[in-house]
């Protein structure tokens, strides 16, 4: 399998020359490296390919692209390269094809960069998995812009759903943001501008769900709480990562 | 256009024709730098060999002429500085002055170098940099076009000099990062260079200066093609919900600030605040923020305060990826001060006392924590009076007392008082426990007074009127009025005197009754021989002697009738006197003497801020200084800004007087200055009283002899002022009127009512006229325009009316101030007396283009006024005692003379001379020997462009030569 993600890794650019590779060596050798996590999932939203949108990582996670009357999400700028505008009048949103690995990892981060269109008092989905319909309990977790805030929820086992908001006001409308949430089993902690912002002691498991990973939009009705507005750099990663991790990735690639 | 209005304008004219000389200045291009220079002060690297020489500098207030010592520089630019090389011409190497090493001392009294950059081109901010020529720097923040100035605001950047035989040179380096770009700086900057040079004195700069360098709309266009400035382009607000408290025994400095991203992309940055006291410094924790483009954010921050007193809050916004890559720095001059618990009586509102003529039922007060709200929870606030000196006392009772309420961040209480006997008390207020113990207490003294013991009480009321034996009293005069000629017809109430500190008391008493003879008031400073409160004593704190000194003096002149009040300073912000002295004098004089107010006078706004607790009154001097030919060298409306000022500076609790310009400052040495009109006095006499003036004494009375606008005009506004002195000391109805108008910024207008009568006061200071529509709410239908001889016809409370330059229109329905003199008849009266100063076939009137050179000055010498058409008052005083000093006329070109009159009171002979052949010589022409006045000198007519009058005998008991006025005649 390719690892298209290795491209964007300063390992491997730094491996382009020998030489590049003898001060990588020595470097490691009297400074131990850390070395950038690696997620499972990115997709950078630069361009849409016969419908598609790809997952960078090479784990296969390539989005199809979606909306009403066959009209896909806009490519726009972004905070790097570019972005994809989503419609939610147009109802657009991508599906992820393949997504078993992305149900409920113990530990995980989720962080995209985005902005939305205007406050809405709607929860406007920025990527989730499993749905919320009938009674419970509602396998599964939303990562969510509602009114000017960031919030995470998830769905338990005992029919509990625990969530975590940030406070108003945090993630302003027609502005960029960098949204992240991370979640160890027993801490869910949420993150804007990679400021960390709350974090609530959950001692619960996410309810593992099924259903598909959705982007920009929910699994289920379209029209109700789709995402309006750019979404950028979206990227799930199998573990907690620091604020500094978190502040590493969400300037990758941005203009000093 | 009004008549007098016109003949204005051709006067200025045909009296200042342009003088041929450079063209407007060419924009400024900055050229980038390849590598950033060494800024050693040497020009020879090689980024200085690229881009043109900007120069042909002219002299300050001389038009477009060029001065004799040229200066050129260059602007280079990289990423993060902006970078000049000046290079200075002079052909006195050998005579430069360089007298200041301290950073932000006067360095513009040495051969310096001046730099204004104005990064928005919109000629309100800018920043001035100056370098003398041993490299000392100062820097400033100017605001409002030049009227507000900060010189505490200190930038990071760098300047060296070096000296070469004909030239000495200036390299200066000024960070980006500093300079408060805003999306605006994309566009075109404006710039000045400027240079004062002492080895000949000799101001100039490459913009034309008309009455000084501070005329940023006279700036030059400034472009730095290819900047990458955008990550330096940030709005950060200055501090406010500020809070100063104690956090577990740490002094605390917490405030908001206000971020608004400029540059045109998302960044990450953190904001580093900053105390700087001295060389000492304490941080706040950085704020991480994450800004998009445009998006703007409040950001609380907290600081450690090392000190209470004045510093420095320097907000430092860096890449949060990398934390020394600076992208915006905000400088904040702030004064920090704690108190747990503060006292203010809000009534009585004057210096803490309940005067004879005043009736009070209760005594009120604001007490103010800054304690938090926890320490506060559960807590009560009492307020107590007691005898002074009994409140420690076991068995003290309170006299009078408030009911306690519940403690907050701010509690009014109120004391009954009617009962009140006369005597001096101590009032106390303490933050107790619901079981009565005291955890903090503040304490103010209270005086309860007997009627003034000379009968003349002089206090101010709630609305900052001043009241003389409880009665309104509008003060309008002059500084240092001649008491012999003072008419009570002209209008005059009150006056201002410097120097009598010079003068032993029984002197200064003998002085005051002459003062009481012609019913009128006098403020003058409180000092004496023994206590002058000069030099470099004003640095320091007073000590005992000192107080003992002032206290004595006081003492033995407070019982004068004649007395109004007592100035305390002149403008002390320029010696500079330090403010806990001012306030010190201040409060020996208000606990010696509860009847007489203290009058401080301010330069600046600076300086109204920072002596604001030097005085009961502020009157600030906020001259126009207006120009030969033209307007005014900084906006009219700074009459305005500085009453606003006083205002702000406290609040609205002390009255606003102010001392207009009513002189010329040419007459000082200011060149290219003119005294203002008519019309210009008028301006600033109601836009001070549209901006809350009670009191006007005008600067200076020395000249009105010489000028029919402040002999004629004065007299007419002090009358015009005493028939609207209850409109005067109204105060303003609350939104009531409405302007709409081209520049409705510029009318400034109050609504008042007063005696049962409406008024709407209203004056334009824009610089052209303007056609006004007043939106008035509860205008009566018919209004008398006072002074004016018309009406106009509110309909539905709106009417419209035309305002010509600086006119000022105040409209009434009182019918007896529209029978009040003409303001026509008084410019009529203005404009005879101008047209009779020059008298047929005087070739040495000023309109000639005449110049006058004389030997030296003696002090208060105005040679310029011997040729103005007035023969008596402002003269030239010779320097040196004795015969032999001489004053010389120059024309543009020869005339024929034949007939010399001179004005003189101290001459009795001298010779009239005209040049030789080579260059000392002189050859004499006429003579004048001693007769009756004027002294008159008549010759074979012959033709000459330079004439000299030299003295050779003065009249017995006259040791200085002096002439009033020179005439000179064909025949």
């Amino acid at each position: 399998m390719p690892n298209n993600y290795a491209r964007h890794s300063p390992r491997a650019a730094s491996s382009r020359s020998l030489f590049a590779v003898a001060l990588c060596l020595l470097m490691a050798a009297s400074f131990p490296l850390t070395a950038a996590p690696e997620p499972i999932a990115h997709w950078p939203m630069e361009k849409i390919e016969d419908g598609v949108v790809s997952d960078i990582t090479g784990h296969g996670h390539d989005a199809t692209a979606h909306g009403k009357d066959n009209e896909l999400p806009q490519i726009v700028d972004g905070i790097t390269g570019h972005a994809l505008r989503f419609s939610a009048k147009s109802q657009q949103y991508l599906q992820v094809n393949k997504f078993a690995d992305l149900a409920a990892p113990e530990a995980f981060t989720i962080m995209a960069w985005i902005q939305p269109l205007s406050r809405n008092a709607a929860y406007e989905i920025i990527c989730g998995k499993g749905d919320r319909s009938g009674k419970g309990p509602w396998p599964g977790w939303r990562f969510r812009y509602f009114w000017t805030r960031a919030l995470f929820q998830f769905g338990t086992a005992d029919g509990k759903e625990p969530s975590a908001s940030t406070a108003s006001w945090t993630v302003e409308a027609g502005f960029w943001s960098h949204v992240a949430a991370t979640y160890d089993g027993k801490n869910l902690s949420l993150y804007v501008n990679c400021d960390l912002l709350v974090t609530r002691e959950i001692d619960e498991r996410i309810m593992p769900s099924q259903r598909g990973f959705i982007i920009a939009n929910y699994i289920g009705r379209k029209d109700a709480y789709a995402f309006d507005g750019i979404i950028d750099e979206l990227k799930v990663f199998g573990k907690v990562l620091t604020e500094k991790e978190i502040f590493a990735e969400a300037t990758r690639g941005m203009v000093q | 256009m009004p008549k007098y209005l016109l003949a204005l304008v051709l006067a200025v004219v045909i009296a200042f024709p342009v003088v041929p000389g450079r063209a407007d200045p060419p924009p400024v291009i900055a050229t980038k730098a390849a590598a950033a220079p060494s800024v050693d002060g040497n020009l020879d690297e090689a980024m200085w060999r690229d881009g043109p020489w900007y120069t042909d500098f002219t002299l300050l207030g001389e038009g477009r002429k060029l001065a004799e010592a040229q200066t050129r520089f260059k602007v280079a630019f990289d990423d993060s500085h902006l970078y000049f090389a000046v290079q200075c011409f002079e052909p006195n190497m050998d005579k430069l002055v360089a007298r200041h090493t301290q950073r932000d001392s006067r360095i513009f009294l040495d051969d310096c170098v001046e730099i204004m950059v104005d990064p928005t081109g919109d000629c309100t901010e800018y920043y001035h940099f100056i370098v003398n020529v041993i490299g000392t720097l100062y820097d400033a923040q100017n605001r409002q076009g030049g009227n507000v100035r900060t010189v505490e605001w200190d930038c990071n950047f760098r300047a060296a000099t070096a000296r070469g035989e004909e030239s000495w040179t200036v390299e200066v380096a000024i960070p980006f990062v500093e300079l408060g770009l805003t999306s605006r700086s994309r566009g075109d900057w404006a710039l000045n260079v400027a240079r004062e040079r002492y080895a000949r004195k000799e101001l100039s700069s490459f913009t034309e200066g008309r009455g000084g360098f501070h005329q940023p709309t006279l700036y030059t266009a400034f472009q730095l093609p290819g900047a990458d400035l955008d990550r330096y382009m940030w709005t950060v607000r200055a501090p406010f919900e500020v809070s100063v408290h104690m956090e577990e025994d740490q002094l605390v400095y917490s405030a908001k600030t206000h971020i608004t991203n400029d540059t045109g992309r998302f960044w990450f940055v953190q904001l580093h605040p900053e105390l700087i006291v001295g060389k000492q410094s304490s941080s706040g924790k950085p704020a991480n923020q994450g800004l998009d483009s445009k998006q703007g954010r409040e950001v609380p921050f907290s600081i450690s305060v090392r000190e209470q007193g004045p510093q420095v809050l320097r907000l430092r916004l860096v890449d949060r990826r990398d934390p020394a890559r600076v992208l915006y720095v905000k400088s904040v001059p702030l004064l920090v001060t704690y108190t747990s618990l503060a006292i203010d009586i809000t009534r009585p509102c004057y210096r803490d006392c309940i005067y004879a003529t005043q009736k009070l039922d209760n005594i009120e007060l604001t007490a103010t924590s800054a304690l938090r709200e926890k320490e506060l929870s559960g807590r009560w606030l009492t307020a107590e009076v007691y005898m002074q000196n009994e409140e420690d006392e076991a068995d003290a009772r309170p006299v009078a007392q408030a009911k306690p309420v519940t403690a907050a961040k701010q509690v009014k209480l109120a004391i009954p008082a009617a009962d009140l006997k006369v005597g001096d008390y101590q009032l106390v207020v303490k933050l107790v426990e619901a079981d009565g113990e005291a955890l903090h207490t503040a304490r103010k003294r209270l005086r309860k007074l007997p009627p003034a013991p000379n009968g003349h009480e002089w206090r101010v009321n709630e609305n900052n009127v001043l009241l003389h034996n409880g009665e309104s009293f509008l003060p309008f005069g002059w500084f240092s009025q001649g008491i012999g000629e003072l008419d009570p017809a002209d209008g005059y109430t009150a006056m201002q005197s410097y120097a009598r500190e010079w003068f032993p008391t029984e002197t200064v008493r003998g002085w005051l009754d002459e003062v009481a003879a012609k019913n009128t008031y006098v403020a003058f400073p409180p000092y004496s021989p023994e206590f002058m409160n000069r030099g470099e004593v004003l640095k320091q704190p007073m000590n005992d002697e000192e107080r003992a000194l002032l206290r004595q003096r006081v003492s033995e002149l407070m019982d004068h009738p004649a007395v109004l009040g007592w100035y305390m300073f002149d403008e002390p912000e320029l010696k500079p006197v330090l403010p806990q002295r001012a306030q010190e004098l201040y409060e020996v004089i208000r606990d010696t003497d509860p009847y007489h107010p203290c009058i401080m006078l301010n330069d600046t706004i600076k300086g109204i801020y920072t002596y604001a607790r030097g005085g009961d009154i502020l009157m600030p001097d906020p001259y126009p200084l207006f120009l030969k030919g033209d307007l005014a060298a900084t906006p009219i409306e700074k009459t305005s800004k500085f009453m606003e000022a006083v205002r702000d500076a406290t609040g609205g609790r002390k009255p606003a007087w102010i001392t207009p310009q009513g002189f010329n400052y040419g007459d000082y040495g200011r060149a290219g200055n003119r005294c203002p009109n008519f019309v210009e006095l008028r301006n600033q006499l109601y836009q001070a009283v549209v901006h809350g003036a009670k009191g006007f004494l005008w600067y200076t009375y020395g000249q009105i002899h010489n000028y029919p606008d402040l002999k004629l005009g004065m007299p007419f506004l002090a009358r015009e002022v005493r028939d609207l002195k209850a409109a005067i000391l109204a105060d303003d109805e609350p939104e009531a009127v409405t302007v709409k108008a081209p520049k409705p910024g510029h009318i400034h207008a109050a609504v008042r009512r007063a005696g049962g009568e409406f008024f709407l006061l209203a004056v334009n200071t824009a610089t052209e006229p303007q056609e006004v529509t007043f939106v008035v709410k509860g205008a009566p239908k018919s209004l008398y325009v006072v002074s004016e001889g018309r009406k106009v016809s509110p309909q539905d409370g709106r009417f419209t009316d035309q305002f010509d330059l600086y006119t000022t229109h105040l409209y009434t329905t009182d019918a007896a101030l529209a029978e009040r003199e003409s303001l026509a008849a008084a410019q009529a009266k203005i404009d005879q007396a101008e047209a009779a100063r020059k008298k047929p076939g005087n070739l040495a009137f000023e309109d000639s283009g005449v110049r006058v050179v004389v030997s030296g000055n003696g002090s208060g010498s105005t040679p310029n006024r011997v040729v103005d058409g007035i023969t008596a008052h402002m003269r030239w005083t010779a320097r040196e005692p004795g015969p032999g000093d001489w004053l010389q006329l120059i024309w543009p070109e020869q005339v024929q003379l034949g007939r010399v009159v001179i004005c003189t009171t101290s001459i009795d002979e001298c010779e009239i001379q005209i040049p030789g052949e080579t260059e000392d010589e002189w050859v004499t022409v006429g003579k004048v020997t001693p007769g009756p006045q004027p002294l008159v000198a008549t010759f074979e007519p012959l033709k000459t462009q330079t004439l000299r009058i030299i003295v050779t005998k003065l009249r017995e008991g006259q040791d200085h030569s002096a002439i009033q006025e020179v005439e000179a005649y064909a025949k």
